[in-house]
């Protein structure tokens, strides 16, 4: 008798324990009850078997019912809260609103952040065993630097082990013309030359057809068989499945198609989808000719043979655990090539390369930190609206308390709400970001979006981890207060011992959102003032009335000895054009993408050991400086008399001539060479800036003439009497007569290309002034918030001031002070933040100090103007107060 | 205390909680002679089904307290029957609309059982 009472005892203590399963409120109403009824069960029951039975069926009962309660709660919370969020619209309104605009902010840059740095390789799969080869000095500049000739790559891929893979692609992605049979126009597409290993190394199947032919399959017709990208398929063949068999002209000559690669490759570098590929072997029929260093090549064979020209990229698949034994195996390989002593090293390449990966991580990182401000700055204010709401709400909330509702479920209940609204909130926000991201992207490329800003699980999984932060930080501080209800002083007291209990942590709220506003206004300046800064900077030439004409003589089918007789053709005829003052043909023009050229020896100038000595060469003809606007300082210009026959010269700029002749006006007489100093300096240039980096000082640059040093000019710079955008069609015109056939690359005003260029400081400035409006509209929100509440609780004694004579203007005065002294201690609070901020901001501000004070002393007044006007409002209204009025309410 | 949900001037109409859930209607069955508690509607649906069908304490208390949710049923202020009464039990009652649901209920099973006689799945009555 007494084991079945202790037996029972123990069944009733772990079912009571079981119950802890269900919700409390459950348990709490019935939790009891079930007791007996399972106390009672098993008491009746009739032996272990049958006590086994209701054991097995209590715990079915509990582990499938318990589950069901809890929803059930979940959803009546739920129901309950989208209703009290419903009666007051417009405070769900304002919060979803402010918190969707600060969530919206940061996944919008997170997406960005995401796609440029973050996202790895598509399709690609085993991402992280792609390694770039690189070596010697261009270790440094990352993978993208990287640049390796024909025999070097043969050479590591002999080198290469048993399960390591090895491909290579031109460093350059080539803009080429293409025709089909059909087709008069010739269409622009971008090509890029790839070994036939390319797609299996990359681990990329074919969606039609097959891809390069590789190994023993590769035949002489190797190198006349393209392979498409899927959306250049998609865009320019509508994805007609004919096309695979059929032939298409690149740059004039005949190629197959023999396949379409996989969806959504577009090849390895990000902001430069791929059209077409073919063989590197390629390379001379379709003059493939860019993004290449050399030392000595000829040119005119094909380059895939030359040691001395490095254009290639060359990729590795190693298996994970082996990336040093390769390199080692590598290093080995290599050093038997003459010259190159410089250790090999494998840099990865899983997320792709991109020039904009580097250009934008940081000013991505910094927006990221100010979003958060911003964000934080957002959450402030929802924490003052959610406190403000539970001062009208203490009476609802002491009723439920009242009736039994304990302090924990009125809790949750105020968390349910606080949840509902972060999941609009962030809803509003993955909306918002679905539109601004590639938004974003435009301006900071200025142009179309060169690759998809997508909304992945990762930018889903941060805009809701930022949701959620949100709630901690906005949510769950004013539910925790708002339970702090004493039903007894709630109903006496009207609500007034919670309110006195509120005025401090809003203050200290307002008193934060000044503090992050003052980081966000003084991060703007700084990058407005660098933007105008870099806007009047001084380029060394005048973009005004310049125009750019990107071009290919070598495309128009002239035989190479007429070119010269072609170039002079074209230059007569765009000069003779109405409105067009000059115009200069050069190798590479403003991009500043000129080749650097290294191993020259000056006269009279001993290099040090381990130093290089590297120009960068530009060849022209002799308008170019005149055209371009670039003062000669010393010397002469080039002119028509330098010949082939005559002296070789040349006009060197202020930096090569500062740097290696001591003074510029030394550099005049001297001569300089690659062999032997053959070269004479008969001109100094003033410096001018490259168009793809303003901020970099000028590189010692080297101007030859056509007439002397036979290459392809690619750029046509004409300078105009009128708007150049009105000389654009004549200009044309000028060159089909001159040149037919030719096409025409690109043709733009200089300051066009200037302003490209400033995309990610346009970016940059565009965003922070977002930001920082936002703070600056949040903190003046969160201020007249206050400064009304505050009025508000002290009517009564303003009411006695002024009936005891206070002027009205005293009593603004008071009110705006108050204010005012919470900026104040906002300001002094923002400072070492602002100072961290120009620390982080130091490598993107050009012209001016992180930490200007100017700067500074701007954002400073503009919080206070914002203060002030926050205050004036309630000030205002407080000091029209009738006292007889107040007085009587009281 | 006794309290009921809905003020709503309309009555529901009994109609539309049709078709019971089994254990609801057993539930119902089992309160409509007499007020109990949780474990004598236990009971008596085990004596009723002999023995077949047996409520889980569980699953019982979620049925009782959707039917008071629903206002099916009700829980008593007073105990019915002060001698045989257990104080510590929550006694439960029919409500009028309870009530009505489970006559539709029946009269909807009594319909079925006269068409499976008519159809010849059961033998007809004499």
């Amino acid at each position: 008798m007494a084991n079945v009472r202790s037996g029972e005892r123990l069944s009733a203590r772990a079912f009571r324990a079981l119950l802890a399963l269900y919700p409390a409120v459950f348990r709490d109403e019935y939790g009891r009850e079930l007791s007996l009824a399972f106390i009672d069960r098993y008491r009746d029951a009739s032996g272990p078997w049958d006590r086994l039975r209701l054991w097995q069926e209590a715990l079915v009962g509990v582990l499938t019912d318990a589950p069901k309660e809890h929803a059930r709660m979940i959803l009546h919370d739920l129901r309950d809260a989208s209703r009290t969020l419903r009666r007051h619209a417009l405070v769900t309104a304002t919060i979803v609103i402010t918190l969707g605009l600060g969530i919206g902010a940061n996944t919008a840059v997170f997406s960005l952040l995401n796609a440029i740095t973050l996202r790895s390789l598509q399709p690609v799969q085993h991402g992280d065993q792609l390694y770039v080869v690189n070596s010697g000095r261009y270790v440094a500049g990352g993978p993208e630097a990287a640049r390796l000739s024909g025999p070097m790559m043969d050479l590591l891929r002999q080198a290469a082990p048993e399960g390591v893979e090895l491909a290579a692609m031109s460093r350059g992605i080539a803009r080429v013309y293409t025709r089909r049979p059909s087709e008069r126009e010739t269409v622009p597409a971008s090509l890029q030359l790839v070994s036939p290993s390319f797609f299996s190394v990359l681990d990329v199947s074919p969606a039609l057809g097959r891809l390069l032919p590789e190994g023993s399959n590769a035949s002489d017709s190797a190198e006349t068989v393209a392979v498409l990208s899927y959306a250049y398929w998609q865009r320019r063949f509508g994805g007609s499945p004919d096309v695979v068999g059929s032939t298409i002209a690149i740059n004039g000559a005949s190629f197959t198609i023999v396949g379409i690669a996989e969806r959504d490759f577009a090849g390895v570098w990000l902001e430069t989808p791929v059209d077409i590929w073919a063989s590197l072997t390629a390379q001379p029929i379709v003059h493939y000719s860019q993004s290449f260093t050399a030392d000595g090549a000829d040119f005119s064979r094909p380059w895939l043979t030359q040691s001395q020209i490095w254009w290639l990229h060359v990729i590795a698949r190693v298996p994970s655990g082996q990336v040093s034994a390769v390199t080692n195996l590598f290093n080995a390989s290599v050093s038997q090539l003459a010259g190159q002593t410089a250790g090999v090293v494998l840099q990865p390449v899983a997320r792709g390369l991109s020039k904009f990966r580097q250009q934008f991580s940081l000013p991505l990182v910094v927006l990221m930190v100010m979003a958060t401000l911003v964000l934080l700055t957002a959450c402030a204010n929802v924490a003052n609206l959610l406190l403000a709401r539970a001062v009208d709400r203490q009476r609802e909330l002491a009723v439920r308390m009242a009736l039994g509702a304990g302090r924990g479920r009125l809790f949750h209940q105020l968390l349910i709400e606080s949840l509902l609204i972060v999941v609009m909130s962030g809803a509003a926000a993955v909306a918002f970001v679905r539109w601004t991201g590639n938004a974003l992207l435009h301006v900071a490329a200025d142009g179309p979006p060169p690759f998809p800003v997508p909304i992945d699980l990762r930018v889903l999984v941060f805009a809701a981890s930022a949701a959620l932060l949100s709630i901690a930080a906005f949510g769950v501080w004013p539910a925790w207060r708002a339970t702090r209800v004493d039903p007894v002083s709630a109903f006496k007291g009207n609500g007034r011992s919670l309110q006195g209990r509120r005025a401090r942590p809003a203050r200290a709220l307002v008193v934060l959102q000044v503090a992050l506003s003052l980081t966000l206004v003084t991060a703007t300046g700084l990058f407005a003032r660098s933007f105008r800064e870099l806007l009047r900077l001084d380029l060394g030439f005048e973009p005004a009335r310049l125009l750019s004409v990107g071009i290919d003589p070598r495309l128009a089918g002239v035989p190479p000895h007429d070119l010269p007789a072609t170039y002079r053709r074209i230059l007569d005829d765009a000069t003779r054009l109405a409105g067009v003052e000059s115009a200069a043909l050069a190798m590479c023009g403003l991009q500043g993408t000129c080749a650097l050229e290294d191993g020259y020896r000056l006269e009279g100038y001993e290099p040090r050991t381990d130093e290089v000595v590297a120009f960068s060469v530009n060849v022209v003809t002799p308008a170019y400086f005149s055209t371009m606007g670039m003062p000669i300082i010393a010397g002469r210009a080039l002119s028509e008399s330098d010949l082939a026959n005559t002296t070789s010269v040349a006009v060197v700029n202020r930096t090569l001539a500062d740097r290696y002749f001591g003074e510029w006006r030394q550099a005049l007489g001297r001569r300089f060479g690659l062999s032997a100093p053959n070269i004479e300096i008969v001109g100094v240039v003033e410096d001018a800036r490259g168009i793809t980096n303003l901020k970099a000082a000028a590189m010692p640059t080297v101007f030859v003439p056509l007439a002397q040093r036979p290459v392809v000019p690619r750029e046509l710079e004409v300078r105009t009497s009128v708007e150049p955008a009105a000389a654009m069609a004549a200009v044309r015109r000028a060159i089909a007569d001159a040149a037919p056939g030719m096409p025409i690359e690109s043709m733009e005003p200089a300051v066009v290309r200037v302003q490209r260029s400033l995309g990610q400081e346009r970016l940059m400035v565009l965003l922070t002034s977002c930001f920082s409006a936002l703070a600056l509209g949040l903190a003046a929100f969160g201020l007249f918030g206050i400064q009304s509440y505050a009025i508000a609780r002290r009517t009564p004694e303003i009411g006695l001031r002024i009936a005891l004579g206070a002027a009205p203007s005293e009593v603004v005065l008071s009110i705006v002070r108050d204010g005012l002294r919470l900026v104040l201690y906002g300001v002094l609070i923002g400072l070492p933040l602002v100072a961290i901020g120009g620390t982080l901001a130091s490598g993107l501000v050009f012209g001016v100090s992180p930490y200007d004070p100017l700067t500074l002393a701007v954002a400073v007044v503009v919080l206070a103007i914002i203060g002030v006007t926050a205050s004036a409002g309630p000030a205002r209204r407080a000091s029209r107060l009738d006292p007889m009025i107040v007085l009587r309410q009281e | 205390m006794t309290l009921s949900r809905g003020t709503s001037a309309t009555v529901p109409d009994p109609e539309s909680f049709l078709p019971l859930h089994r254990d609801t209607f057993h539930i119902l069955v089992s309160l409509a002679d007499r007020d109990r508690h949780g474990y004598a509607v236990m009971q008596d649906v085990v004596e009723r089904t002999n023995g077949k069908l047996r409520l889980s304490p569980s699953s019982l208390y979620a049925s009782i307290r959707r039917l008071l949710e629903q206002g099916l049923i009700e829980e008593l202020a007073e105990r019915p029957d002060p001698a045989h009464d257990d104080e510590r039990r929550r006694y439960y009652r029919l409500t009028q609309l309870g009530r009505e649901i489970a006559k539709a209920e029946a009269r909807r099973l009594e319909r079925l059982l006269s068409d499976a006689r008519a159809s010849g799945l059961l033998p007809r009555r004499t």
